[in-house]
């Protein structure tokens, strides 16, 4: 062998370990011409990956769930690799890389279905659940996770198809320590009575008005590091007061709307000290950089917050005995016209959060390993057992609406017993209550109806840095000046889409 | 172009020059031959990582700044500087890139001021345990290089326990300074920790150079009446300036590169943002994501190697050469 010929023969053995490693990267391929037949018997063992996020109890819940299905009679021959990620961002971006290799099933936040089923990233499931078995669950729910390929929009509508089944609704609703609750009306001399008859009642959501008056005379003689509030959901005060942050097609930024800079005012008016004007009765913007508002109340030092019902099982581990708690609807503003008793008024809204069971189109994911993937996503999503079981460790409203509405809001099946929150209707009532009529409702999280969600996070960051909740700047300041940066991000995302 | 006319005298001139003798070819052993192979067989697996993770990845890097990226898609634009004009666009107004953009540089050069404060007290360390007779300096040449071998995510976790509103730091001082809530504050947060947890390096690398002083330079200067102080500052300093140069370039290029103080820290605080967490965050808005990100690392490797390079010329101005 000539010297020359060594380097030579070196870099080519580089080059054939580079390309060998580079295909081993390869793209599957998307595959969304294969429609998932309804399922016959798998009789071949099949591997299937699963990816979830979660708190560790919310793996733990998984992880019982994936083994009552790999029992179940039929699923012999499938097994089922579940992997959990703590966090929603290190999730998101496992995710996003994991895109030429993804796993055959995987949970997807609401507000990224938009961004993956325009891509091509996930499975037409249409052809494998009947509408008798969608009618069962709650059609809120359900409607998210429709996408129509020629129009490119979201939700049910004529040509659309289905892309993805419900992990769950999540009404965020407000939360108190009625433990420290009773104290502090005990230490102020308070009407015990006239406070939950009037302030507390679950049928009956309280005015912005009457939250912020119930605050202030709950929280002299709060100890130290203890506040009437932990932090306060922006949604929920937007969606209180009739606001929003576009119009339908999320093409027109609406955020200068007085509606809507009221009630970011009135939020942060909360947190802001009184020497400055504000109300300081919820924990100052410096206190939640520490820690987060729910892990302050989970830590007694609370008395009101915002919970979903997946935060349950975490609540029942970590608090234990230490505190009794109950949930209420969130409060509301006064709407368009500054009234409370106007055809204008606000109601309580809270945001629903929403998960799905979403099929890969990738071509890996294919014949019996599709097959046992919808397998899953159909058990988890709507089978009664499944479900009977998430709602008994605490994950979810079941999505099976009579068993929502009956077993599990009277806990007839003795599941429950002693387990807060007592008064599980609010959560009910918040996904039912979507009618212009309906007191208590919810609504889906803004990011959901726009191609990629980071806006939501550059917002929220800008009212931070602009010092909304310091009282540096009104909110009508900031979003006067956020308007063209908003409406500028709108326009791009239509673009990106390609409907513009 | 004309033929050169050649006169006859340069044909003569040319024609005594004796030809250039050819180097005689050296014949390779079959064991040379066999050795060379085994050599570069050794070296091909992490010339193929370099490849791969560096290399393609860099020329990714530079071609995705140019485009538009639908990642999911698979699918890219060329938008030509696009990207690069958008990082310097609109950066007086609060929330556009640009001035997201140059909010990361200033806190990343502000940061840089924990590197000085670092080597200073490193030295200052290294040369009281060099020089003064400390009982049990062993354990405190452990103690203080303990950071540099312990995890960045763990240290800055520790740190924030300190300096969280209700930690360590306030309780000892009585104060409810919020560490974490202001960008001024925070950045002071980062450059306190830095410099303790960068001091313990730059001590015992400063401490190894002074090992390698000769001793017999502190034998002449003490006959000649030189006092322990004067050395340091006449001796001990100009012969370790090696070891400063290189805790000034790797400290440079690392600072300029920081990321966890911003991520874990400052948990995402954009007051504390700096370059490559802007990269991080940028990534992932949008179609213009991956471009934006790219061309903001490309931009930084060019700083990182100008700034290099600046300093190895001025190297020779003040680092000692034997």
């Amino acid at each position: 062998m000539k010297k020359k010929s060594i380097p030579v023969l070196a870099l080519a053995l580089t080059g054939v370990l580079a390309t060998g490693c580079l295909a081993a990267c390869g793209d599957g391929g998307n595959d969304q011409g294969e429609v998932i037949t309804p399922e016959t018997p798998i009789t071949e063992q099949v591997d299937i990956n699963f990816w979830g996020w979660g708190s560790p109890a919310e793996e733990a819940n998984y992880r019982t769930l994936v083994q009552q299905f790999m029992a179940e009679p039929g699923n012999e021959n499938i097994n089922v690799n579940y992997t959990c990620t703590t966090g929603d961002a290190a999730y998101l971006n496992k995710l996003e890389g994991a895109k030429t290799n993804p796993p055959d099933l995987f949970l997807l936040p609401d507000y990224e279905f938009y961004g993956y089923v325009a891509d091509g990233m996930l499975r037409d499931i249409s052809g494998y659940v009947t509408d008798d078995e969608l009618s069962a669950v709650w059609p809120e729910a359900v409607n998210l996770y429709y996408y129509n390929d020629d129009t490119m929009l979201l939700g049910k509508s004529e040509g659309a198809k289905l892309y993805g089944l419900p992990k769950d609704l999540g009404p965020f609703t407000l939360v108190y320590n009625k433990t420290l609750l009773d104290k502090q009306i005990e230490k102020n001399n308070l009407n015990k009575e006239e406070i939950y008859s009037t302030y507390l009642n679950p049928k009956d959501p309280m005015t912005f008005e009457q939250f912020r008056t119930l605050l202030k005379a709950l929280v002299p003689g709060l100890g130290a590091d203890q506040y009437g509030l932990s932090h306060y959901e922006v949604l929920a005060a937007l969606y209180s007061n009739n606001a929003d942050f576009f119009n339908a097609g999320a093409e027109t930024s609406r955020i200068t709307e007085k509606v809507f800079t009221d009630a970011l005012q009135f939020a942060a008016n909360l947190g802001i000290p009184t020497a400055q004007g504000g109300d300081g009765v919820m924990t100052p913007e410096e206190k939640q950089a520490d820690t987060d508002g729910f892990t302050r109340f989970q830590g007694g030092n609370i008395i009101f917050s915002f919970m979903g019902p997946w935060n349950a099982a975490d609540f029942w581990s970590l608090v234990g005995d230490k505190f009794k708690s109950n949930i209420l609807p969130v409060p509301y503003g006064p709407g368009a016209d500054g009234q409370y008793d106007t055809a204008d008024d606000g109601s309580s809204t809270a945001w629903v959060g929403s998960m799905a069971y979403c099929v890969s189109s990738n071509r890996k994911t294919n014949g019996v390993k599709a097959q046992a993937a919808m397998r899953l996503a159909k058990y988890l999503s709507m089978n009664e057992n499944a479900q009977r079981k998430f709602y008994e460790l605490g994950q979810q409203v079941p999505n099976i609406v009579s068993m929502a509405q009956n077993e599990y809001k009277n806990d007839t099946q003795n599941l429950l017993t002693g387990k807060d929150p007592a008064d599980r209707s609010v959560w009910l009532d918040t996904i039912d209550g979507t009618s212009a009529t309906d007191k208590i409702g919810g609504k889906t999280r803004a990011h959901y109806y726009t191609y990629s969600s980071g806006w939501y996070t550059d917002f929220t960051t800008y009212l931070g840095n602009e010092g909304l909740w310091k009282g540096k700047k009104t909110a009508v300041d900031i979003c006067n000046a956020y308007n063209g940066i908003l409406q500028g991000k709108l326009n791009t995302m239509r673009e990106e889409l390609g409907i513009a | 172009m004309n033929d050169v006319e050649i006169t006859a005298a340069e044909e003569e001139r040319v024609a005594v020059i004796p030809p250039k003798p050819q180097p005689k070819k050296r014949k390779v052993s079959k064991i040379e031959r066999r050795e060379n192979l085994i050599a570069f067989l050794f070296i091909a697996l992490p010339v193929a990582g370099f490849i791969i993770f560096t290399a393609i990845s860099m020329v990714f890097t530079f071609v995705f700044s140019f485009q538009d990226y639908w990642s999911r898609r698979g699918v890219s634009e060329f938008v030509g500087f696009k990207h690069y004009i958008n990082l310097f666009s609109g950066m007086g107004t609060p929330g556009e890139v640009g001035n997201q953009y140059l909010k990361s540089i200033g806190n990343t050069l502000f940061l840089l001021l924990s590197m000085p404060i670092s080597l200073f007290l490193g030295l200052v360390v290294a040369g009281l345990l060099r020089l003064g007779d400390i009982k049990g300096s062993k354990v405190y040449q452990v103690l203080y290089y303990l950071p540099a071998v312990s995890s960045a995510v763990a240290l800055n976790i520790v740190w924030r326990y300190i300096f969280r509103s209700d930690g360590v730091l306030n309780y000892i001082f009585g104060t409810e300074t919020a560490w974490f809530a202001d960008p001024m504050l925070v950045k002071c947060a980062i450059i306190i920790k830095n410099s303790l947890n960068g001091m313990g390096h730059a001590m015992i690398l400063f401490l190894a150079g002074m090992l390698n002083v000769p001793k017999d330079l502190y034998e002449a200067s003490s006959l000649d009446g030189a006092s322990k102080v004067r050395q340091f500052f006449s001796i001990t300093i100009p012969m370790i300036t090696p070891v400063a140069f290189y805790l000034l370039i790797t400290g440079l290029i690392g600072g300029l590169q920081s990321f966890a103080d911003s991520q874990v820290f400052a948990n995402n605080y954009s007051g504390a943002q700096t370059i490559v967490h802007f990269i991080w965050a940028k990534r992932t808005d949008g179609v213009s994501g991956y471009g934006i990100a790219s061309a903001a690392s490309i931009l930084l490797s060019i700083c990182i190697m100008i700034i290099t390079l600046i300093q190895f010329k001025l190297s020779n101005k003040w680092v000692y050469e034997e």
